[in-house]
């Protein structure tokens, strides 16, 4: 599977397109996406595109929020600007702007965002109708309902998250928790996101259940196997965890294309991700700089 | 005022249904658990038992659910059409629109109201930096991250929409004000986060015998001022009716306070 990383500096798109990263995708903090992770300013994006073109990767822009009508006008104009400067793609997730923006005959290769709520192939029609033209899947989408849904969309492009590193508890965008340290009402003093909380039902202990690393794993393995393109690894502010769950994505999919089976391959994701401990990198919302580094080639 | 209450195919077989049912209009199905999703044979049940069509409801519906649910659809067309159907997936209207326009009574549910309005609908939490720390419950009222309503408008001719719903008073009067749409209200009862991974079944579950029931547990943090309630494998908090001269439905799930439940707990991989 390639890799697509979410970045928010030329700093990071220079580590990670030197390090295995097929593709990046950021956002403008001014042309904001879904997440607060962006360019504080559009030099170094553009640097950034420029860098990836010249190593033949792609570059992915997000505007994956919903956004008030007056802005559109911006967005058309920001994406038209990147595309200018060798822009590969935008990601999208609000029906209303793809229609806005193929009204104005702008169709660059779209990219759904996975808070398109697409769960069925008649979703992907819809949005197919739109001009999407790769689909991010919601990670409580089972590989095998994911290949009945991609029986009659042979030329789709694929995306999916690493499993055993982001495996969402609650389906986006229907999980109307306050974000932790946001603006949002409650979020200022929310030590952590809702679904990781511990509540108690009565007397007894109640956490908002996930998955397994088993059954992560087997995911992985079946997402592999059954031919999904893209893997992604998903931009923020917390660049050491960023660069750790980058790590870890590209070990594991660097095992599964040595052939391993889905027995070892569980076991192996079973032991690195008990290992390595990315909770000790703390939260992905936290603001951590880019870690010093040996410089390439020393 | 119409009153709707949603009921699954199985607890509307069992004793004492009609009781609960009391008059109002029947809604078949569930909005967040696809396991629940009514056969033909659940709707010719319903409609024998109550001597009305019951308005069907769909949730999220991956693949297999979807090709389910376009079964009932078929046999729908054929012995019942005109029926309401509340659609919570984008997938199943555009499919109804492609095979079935004109032929069903189209409500938006809740989850598609909510994907064009997904910011402004989050509740007031604990230690609010809004200013609005002590009230508890209100909603939140910022007008950030809306679809714009020109679109919404078009969609809703496009897709012969005849209802809303939603839970939600910021995206009721955004309706109210803005189309002339049949608006349903739900409460007591507001969506906080859905998921496949159901409490009751500790996980992702292929078939599913509903141990959930009505059951629903009150569930508590310290870092949030009020309670979550698990229900299915959705979570909720509470909501208050509102009153509006557009309101002409409300619609409301049956419940059963419950403690003592046994709950599976995993304590999940990356999780601190």
């Amino acid at each position: 599977m390639r890799i697509t990383v979410g970045i928010k500096s030329l700093k990071e798109a220079d580590y990670f397109l030197h390090n295995g990263a097929d593709e990046i995708y950021f956002s403008l903090k001014s042309v904001p996406g879904h997440r607060s992770a962006a360019f504080s300013n559009e030099k170094e994006l553009l640097d950034s595109i420029k860098l990836a073109l010249k190593l033949r990767k792609s570059t992915m822009l997000g505007m994956n929020a919903v956004y008030p009508r007056e802005k559109y006008p911006v967005l058309l104009k920001h994406a038209r600007r990147m595309m200018d400067h060798g822009l590969d793609g935008v990601i999208v997730r609000d029906p209303a702007l793809l229609e806005y923006f193929n009204e104005k005959n702008f169709r660059p290769f779209f990219v759904s965002s996975i808070l398109s709520a697409c769960f069925n192939s008649q979703a992907m029609e819809f949005y197919q109708d739109l001009g999407i033209r790769r689909f991010t899947f919601h990670s409580q989408i089972l590989p095998e309902d994911l290949a009945m849904m991609l029986k009659g969309a042979a030329k789709t492009e694929t995306v999916v998250f690493a499993p055993c590193i982001f495996l969402a508890a609650n389906i986006v965008p229907y999980c109307l928790c306050p974000y932790p340290e946001s603006k949002d009402p409650g979020g200022a003093a929310l030590p952590d996101h809702a679904c990781t909380l511990r509540y108690k039902c009565g007397e007894q202990d109640f956490r908002m259940l996930d998955s397994n690393l088993y059954m992560q794993a087997g995911m992985f393995y079946d997402f592999y196997k059954m031919g999904v393109q893209w893997l992604k690894v998903p931009r923020q502010l917390n660049t050491p965890k960023l660069i750790a769950d980058f790590k870890v994505t590209c070990y594991l999919n660097e095992l599964l294309g040595k052939g391993v089976d889905r027995k070892a391959f569980t076991a192996a994701v079973a032991e690195l991700v008990q290992r390595v401990d990315m909770n000790k990198y703390g939260k992905s919302y936290h603001f951590k700089p880019f870690p010093d580094m040996p410089a390439r080639g020393a | 005022m119409e009153k709707a209450i949603i009921l699954s195919p199985s607890r509307i077989c069992r004793p004492g249904a009609l009781k609960l049912i009391n008059g109002a209009t029947v809604y078949l199905g569930d909005e967040f658990c696809a396991h629940k999703q009514p056969s033909f044979r659940d709707f010719a049940a319903a409609r024998e038992l109550t001597g009305r069509n019951p308005v069907l409801v769909s949730s999220l519906l991956t693949e297999p659910f979807l090709k389910k649910y376009i079964a009932l659809l078929s046999e729908c067309a054929k012995k019942a059409p005109g029926t309401e159907i509340v659609v919570n997936d984008l997938g199943l209207l555009n499919f109804i629109d492609k095979n079935y326009r004109g032929v069903f009574s189209i409500t938006l549910g809740r989850l598609i109201t909510y994907l064009f309005d997904p910011k402004n609908t989050r509740v007031l939490g604990s230690r609010s930096d809004q200013g609005l720390a002590g009230k508890k419950m209100k909603v939140w009222e910022a007008t950030l991250e809306a679809t714009p309503t020109p679109y919404i408008k078009r969609f809703l001719k496009r897709y012969l929409v005849e209802r809303i719903e939603t839970d939600s008073e910021r995206i009721f009067r955004k309706y109210a004000k803005n189309t002339k749409v049949k608006i349903s209200f739900y409460s007591p009862m507001r969506l906080m986060a859905m998921t496949r991974f159901c409490p009751f079944r500790g996980g992702m579950a292929l078939e599913c015998k509903e141990p959930c029931g009505t059951r629903l547990l009150k569930i508590k943090t310290p870092h949030l001022d009020y309670p979550l309630f698990s229900k299915g494998n959705a979570y909720f908090v509470k909501n208050r009716p509102v009153k509006h001269p557009r309101l002409d439905r409300t619609v409301t799930i049956p419940y059963m306070s419950s403690t003592g439940l046994k709950v599976y707990m995993n304590e999940g991989s990356l999780r601190g």
